[in-house]
């Protein structure tokens, strides 16, 4: 029997379907989402004591970041409808996994201020265990110091019974993307409150905090109880300004929180 | 209709078989390690200094694809020039396919070597021990009947003088490791680097805890290993 063109077609349409249906059913049905704000929280902030035994208390902290994303546990590669993308970093704890929440955007994020959301993140429901950002430069029309800028940290470091006020300002790579900062949450469609986004003075983790390594009398060198230290500063600054700023750049001093509604 | 039905089955069929082996069909999969023009004839840094290994061994405690183990153990030195083409590690006789499976662990790298700049030549003879283990490459490697296929273990030497393990375009330096040499006797040891700071050097999202080049060398030698050229695998170090 000869067959015509149509007879073929029609066969060979169904099995392709059904073939292509199984082989792409992990992305057949599309996920629930869920929505939730998503702002700075102060809490991580509390003062603590750097491993050169200074009380460091931090009195404003302000940083340019931008596009946030959220991602499950794991080295997970399934790529899913339009909001995910596959996540490949270096090893690490926090980090892989796929990418199943964001927040695009530029933001400047004043952690100190206790009112005020960065955005709406949209969130597939499941598991996430890590959040990503990229640092931006804060543009000319922020308040100085932190124009032109990435991050701002203001406050009082003291040790037997003397203190300095510091002002440091710091600048991150173009295009730094920060990785795996720890999101540990399971979301669900009916999931509310917020999220909030922390910069932390201490890890516990790994018993570090922000400042540890920073001499902050030696900086002090005309001892006049300030001390400024910004991408300019050589010597000892430039030391310590290397030295804080690659922490602000380590997954170690952020993390996200699920704030349920109270 | 019944022909409709029987044309839809083989169709599928045809489909189904076009991903999985070929019967008793076999190929060979030749497994080589190459460490680029990089390591073979040397590069210049993009601070001007011209760098020249003499050794750059690399230890595998164990590779396998498709299912079937290459080698035990092996250890290949990849600066002995290859005209491209890598060192062969082992070969496999595997059913006829298409293989995303290989992995790898490299347990030991010990480098030698020379870098040279306005008459200044600084040498290095370094060894790093922590083991790690490659897998998940995003490569395939396809066998067909009767023929050889090769999938090549690609070490990326110059890794080992980025600026950064964030960036995507990191810069190629040395001068920081040459002032590293802080007795000038122009030898750059393990401990000289140990006790240089990492100044501008961004060493990650992961880096809180790098706070010297040593310490930064250590980990960028955990992030050499590639495969078939550019394809990235999951590194995972291996803890004592």
């Amino acid at each position: 029997m000869r067959l015509t063109p149509m007879r073929t077609a029609l066969p060979l349409a169904c099995a392709l379907f059904l073939w292509s249906a199984f082989a792409g059913c992990e992305g057949a049905a599309e996920p629930s989402r869920v929505t939730l704000p998503l702002r700075a929280d102060a809490s991580g902030l509390s003062p603590a004591e750097s491993d050169l035994g200074y009380a460091v208390e931090i009195t404003e902290a302000k940083l340019s970041v931008a596009d946030f994303t959220f991602a499950t546990p794991g080295e997970l590669h399934t790529r899913w409808l339009r909001l995910t993308s596959v996540a490949r970093a270096h090893p690490g704890h926090y980090e892989g996994g796929s990418v199943i929440g964001e927040l695009r955007g530029r933001f400047v994020v004043d952690f100190m201020a206790s009112e005020g959301t960065l955005g709406t993140a949209t969130m597939l429901v499941g598991t996430y265990a890590s959040a990503n950002f990229r640092f931006e430069t804060a543009e000319d029309d922020a308040a100085p110091p932190l124009a032109g800028h990435t991050a701002l940290l203001r406050g009082r470091a003291s040790r037997d019974d003397a203190s300095v006020t510091f002002t440091f300002v710091v600048d991150a790579p173009a295009m730094r993307e920060l990785v795996g900062a720890p999101f540990e949450a399971t979301l669900t469609e009916t999931s509310g409150g917020a999220l909030g986004f922390r910069l932390l003075s201490y890890d516990p983790r790994s018993d570090a905090t922000l400042f540890d390594g920073i001499d902050f009398f030696a900086l002090d060198a005309d001892e006049a109880g300030e001390i400024i230290v910004d991408p300019t500063s050589e010597g000892a600054a430039s030391e310590a300004y290397f030295e804080l700023r690659r922490r602000l750049l380590a997954h170690d001093f952020y993390d996200v929180r699920h704030l349920p509604e109270e | 209709m019944k022909l409709h039905y029987f044309l839809s089955a083989l169709v599928l069929a045809l489909l189904a078989s076009a991903c999985g082996d070929d019967g008793d069909a076999e190929g060979t999969i030749v497994v080589t390690a190459y460490g680029e023009e990089f390591v073979e004839e040397g590069l210049t840094t993009d601070d001007g200094w011209d760098v020249q290994f003499d050794r750059f061994d690399v230890s595998f405690g164990g590779v396998s694809i498709a299912d079937a183990i290459v080698t035990a153990a092996t250890t290949v030195d990849v600066a002995v020039p290859s005209a491209g083409q890598g060192h062969e590690i082992g070969r496999v006789t595997v059913p006829t396919g298409t293989y995303d499976d290989a992995r790898f662990t490299i347990t030991r790298v010990a480098i030698e070597g020379r870098a040279q700049k306005d008459g200044v030549e600084k040498r290095f003879a370094l060894a790093f021990d922590d083991a790690v283990s490659y897998s998940l490459c995003e490569t395939s490697t396809r066998v067909r009947k009767g023929a050889e296929a090769r999938f090549e273990i690609t070490i990326h030497a110059d890794h080992l003088f980025f600026d950064s393990r964030a960036s995507a375009e990191p810069n190629l330096l040395f001068q920081a490791l040459a002032d590293a040499d802080a007795d000038d006797d122009d030898v750059i040891t393990e401990d000289e680097l140990e006790a240089a700071g990492l100044g501008a050097y961004d060493p990650g999202s992961d880096g809180a805890d790098i706070d010297n080049l040593w310490d930064y060398l250590e980990r960028l030698i955990t992030e050499i290993g590639h495969a078939d050229g550019e394809a990235h695998c999951v590194a995972t170090r291996i803890v004592d």
